[in-house]
């Protein structure tokens, strides 16, 4: 193999990434050649002063700073998913409401032998709608709540 | 937790008998996933401990990245908020780590965008940032080539340099990294080799003139 190649192939060869035939070539190739033997320590020195680094820390202060605005955010977000609830419960009670008013008023109007099923589906819908609303807003699907 | 996550179901090399490192790296991958779950669900018993775990890891992260201390702050604290809005629609698919390390990579990136359209850098800022200096000549020593560090992976192109601290320093897989990166496993692979070769040209350069 020509120098060119195994140069290419020096970081795969310092990671132990090479597939066994072309590590060996890799290998034979540097048992006779100087200069990329010296290229294989420079990579390896380039790999030993990336792990050499330090990793850098936050102060315990950034971390406060942190969870400060990270709380305040979480609050704030919550509020908003709490009034957004609450307006549709508005809204739910009020459709509910408007239904019923109507059918009592329907009522006044039509024979009681067809208004009183009517009325029973009526507010059989209205149940399983408002039932199917509320569990949309509180959203989250009901799973296990064991603490792995 | 009760249920098994969908991707140790599926899929090869997945044995009964686990390992103990893989079976610790499952826990906490659980616990990830399960703390994720509380705090879609408003918990803030679940953001403290999600900070207490990965705050240092992306604050490392992001200060490699970018070559500066208070620019990490800002990505931090950024990712963390992000964390926080996506929460409720959280869906564990992979590791966190990975999901995690992706809002990261990409916020350091619009920040790399900007800092160079100000063409500013502050690596001055990560003096004193440590917080348990022992022997202050070692410190020295060890901040001297943090610095070197990122000078060099400043040079790189942004994806070559992070490929590179994704998998040099958080010691993800070329998938993960594909992953994150949102590139292919041949073009994972390729940035860190490409960049690892361009360091031994800058790093190793210095070091045969020393
Ligand atoms: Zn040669």
């Amino acid at each position: 193999m020509k120098c060119n190649k195994i140069s290419n192939h020096l970081v795969a060869y310092a990671l132990d990434e090479l597939p066994p035939r072309e590590r060996q070539r890799t290998q034979e190739h540097l048992a006779a050649c100087a200069s990329c033997r010296a290229r294989l320590h420079a990579q390896e020195r380039t790999l030993a002063a990336l792990s050499h680094a330090p990793a850098p820390t936050p102060t315990p202060e950034m971390q406060r700073d942190l969870l400060r605005r990270l709380h305040q955010r979480q609050a704030e977000i919550l509020e908003a998913r709490r009034r957004k609830q609450e307006r549709w419960e508005t809204v739910l009670f009020g459709v509910t409401a408007a239904g019923v008013s109507s059918a009592v008023t329907f009522a006044g109007f039509t024979h009681v032998r067809v208004l009183l099923p009517l009325l029973v589906v009526l507010f059989l819908l209205g149940g399983v709608t408002g039932g199917l609303l509320l569990a949309m807003l509180a959203g989250r699907p009901r799973r296990s709540e064991g603490e792995p | 937790m009760s249920a098994v996550p969908q991707q140790w179901v599926a899929g090869w090399g997945a044995s009964a008998v686990r390992e103990p490192a893989a079976a610790r790296a499952d826990a906490e991958a659980q616990r990830d996933d399960w703390l994720m779950q509380q705090l879609g669900r408003g918990a803030p018993h679940a953001l403290d401990e999600l900070v207490r775990r990965y705050h240092q890891r992306v604050f490392a992260f992001a200060a490699r990245l970018l070559g500066s201390v208070e620019a990490a702050e800002d990505v931090t604290q950024e990712t963390f908020l992000r964390v926080l809005e996506r929460a409720p629609r959280y869906a564990p698919k992979g590791k966190f780590a990975v999901w995690l390390l992706t809002i990261a990579a990409n916020l350091c990136k619009d920040y790399r965008k900007q800092q160079r359209r100000r063409a500013e850098t502050s690596l001055d800022a990560l003096e004193g940032t440590e917080a348990d200096v022992v022997d202050v000549e070692e410190e020295a020593a060890r901040r001297l080539l943090f610095r070197r560090v990122c000078e060099a992976g400043a040079q790189l192109s942004h994806e070559h340099w992070t490929a590179v601290v994704l998998k040099h320093y958080e010691g993800f897989g070329y998938d993960d990294i594909a992953r994150v990166m949102g590139c292919s496993v041949g073009t994972a692979k390729s940035r860190v080799h490409y960049g690892l070769k361009r360091l031994r040209e800058l790093l190793g350069a210095e070091d045969e003139m020393q």
